[in-house]
């Protein structure tokens, strides 16, 4: 059930960043609402961080991005796989696990897909694809993030409600 | 007090009287005077009225509220059916004049056959410029087609499905478009970047060229048909050690509002990969 739900959040999560999301832009860089789900998800309480979720958003996002896959696969899977791991080193600060996640785990998408892009001689430049991207992408994510990670704690909760209650 | 008939000084008198005062009143000269003398009496009045009219809406008013309600909540209801359906015309008319002016394109051009598709999408890699359209292969749409708006060139297709085609933008920064800039007759490479900028390269250093010089496809290299808009030059850059000149471009299309676009089906891009093999 919790699998399913996480699947079907992180579809719902990819149809918006593909349909609604664009369009709310800070310089160039737009939220990733699929890995704010994602880490959010993965740190609830009762939930089991797995990294195996980073590739089903991977695979999603893939199927909707001009990127190859393969790429954003590698990218979502490695901001899981540091979200599992900062889960075991901070594990009592839930919502520091979930600030730094989101960064590593941005920070990690952004240098894989720029690696791929200048393998693939797009002219780029790190500067501008760094003040003009990536950073407006974080602040925007930060933002998101309060809310987002409510809403999802609510669900949680709706679909499985703590045994003392 | 009554006049005497006996006394006819005392009726003239009064009679003088009254004329006088009728002439004073008739002149406007007692106006101030009823002013100051019927104010207190209105002021009653309107006090006495209101509080009337207020005591007679208290006793007349009617006894069934429920159904007052009901009627209003069923006018409010009708009332937001209606905005609705307003919203909705209103789009439907600015989706007419969008087709309209595309239709207007198509005309002006007619050697293309076109494809009209919706826009659904964007990619969600904020490093890349594409769109999602909703035709496919079904409709007829090929790898390489050329799409454009009524205001210029949007880009190419870059991937097919059945129901759906990925858009490269012109803005991308992998998108290379051989451009020709009018009246100057120069050809040069446009080229796209992150920052949504369009630059132009390659530019003859000889070339005279000055912003507001339009920028057109030039079909060089089989990619795009000749002559579409792309838009204006905004900005020329020489710099004294460099071999060519660049020059920036204000795009025609807005790609921040593209809703319906036209995709050129008749054009087939020229692969010439074959003829730059250097045999080497």
């Amino acid at each position: 059930m919790r699998t399913l739900t996480a699947v079907l959040l992180l579809l719902g999560a990819t149809l918006l960043q593909v349909t609604l999301l664009p369009r709310i832009r800070m310089l160039q860089g737009s939220v990733d609402l699929v890995l704010i789900v994602l880490l959010t998800w993965m740190l609830q309480e009762d939930n089991r961080p797995d990294w195996r979720l980073g590739l089903v958003a991977g695979l999603m996002v893939g199927y909707a991005s001009a990127l190859p896959d393969l790429i954003l696969i590698v990218g979502y899977t490695l901001a899981a796989l540091i979200c599992q791991l900062l889960h075991r080193r901070i594990w009592q600060v839930r919502m520091l696990t979930l600030l730094t996640s989101l960064l590593l785990g941005t920070l990690a998408i952004h240098l894989i897909t720029l690696s791929y892009l200048w393998l693939s001689d797009n002219p780029l430049s790190a500067g501008d694809a760094f003040n003009l991207v990536t950073l407006p992408t974080l602040l925007l994510n930060l933002i998101l993030l309060l809310p987002v990670n409510a809403l999802i704690s609510e669900l949680n909760k709706l679909i499985a409600p703590p045994a003392n209650s | 007090m009554r006049p005497s008939r006996n006394n006819p000084y005392q009726l003239a008198a009064l009679l003088v009287a009254a004329a006088g005062i009728l002439l004073l009143a008739l002149g406007g000269y007692l106006t101030p005077l009823f002013n100051g003398a019927l104010s207190p009496v209105e002021g009653v009045q309107g006090w006495l009225y209101t509080r009337f009219q207020a005591i007679q809406d208290f006793v007349n008013a009617p006894v069934n509220i429920a159904s007052l309600r009901q009627e209003n909540a069923e006018l409010r209801a009708e009332n937001a059916q209606l905005q609705t359906e307003i919203i909705a015309l209103q789009q439907q008319v600015t989706e007419g004049e969008l087709l309209s002016a595309l239709l207007d394109f198509a005309r002006a051009r007619p050697e293309n056959t076109y494809q009209a598709a919706s826009v659904i999408g964007q990619d969600p890699s904020p490093f890349l410029h594409y769109v999602i359209i909703n035709r496919g292969s079904d409709d007829g749409l090929r790898r390489g087609m050329p799409v454009v708006s009524q205001q210029g060139l949007v880009g190419r297709i870059t991937q097919v499905t059945a129901t759906a085609s990925r858009v490269e933008l012109i803005t991308d920064p992998g998108s290379q478009v051989s451009v020709r800039m009018q009246p100057s007759e120069v050809d040069g490479l446009l080229s796209g970047s992150v920052t949504s900028q369009l630059s132009i390269d390659l530019i003859p250093l000889e070339a005279n060229l000055q912003a507001g010089d339009l920028v057109l496809t030039s079909g060089i290299g089989g990619m795009y048909p000749g002559n579409i808009l792309i838009g204006q030059i905004s900005n020329v850059r020489r710099e004294a050690t460099a071999l060519f000149q660049t020059a920036s471009v204000q795009p025609a299309v807005d790609f921040t509002r593209l809703e319906i676009v036209l995709v050129i089906v008749n054009f087939q891009p020229l692969d010439i990969s074959p003829l730059l093999d250097t045999g080497e």
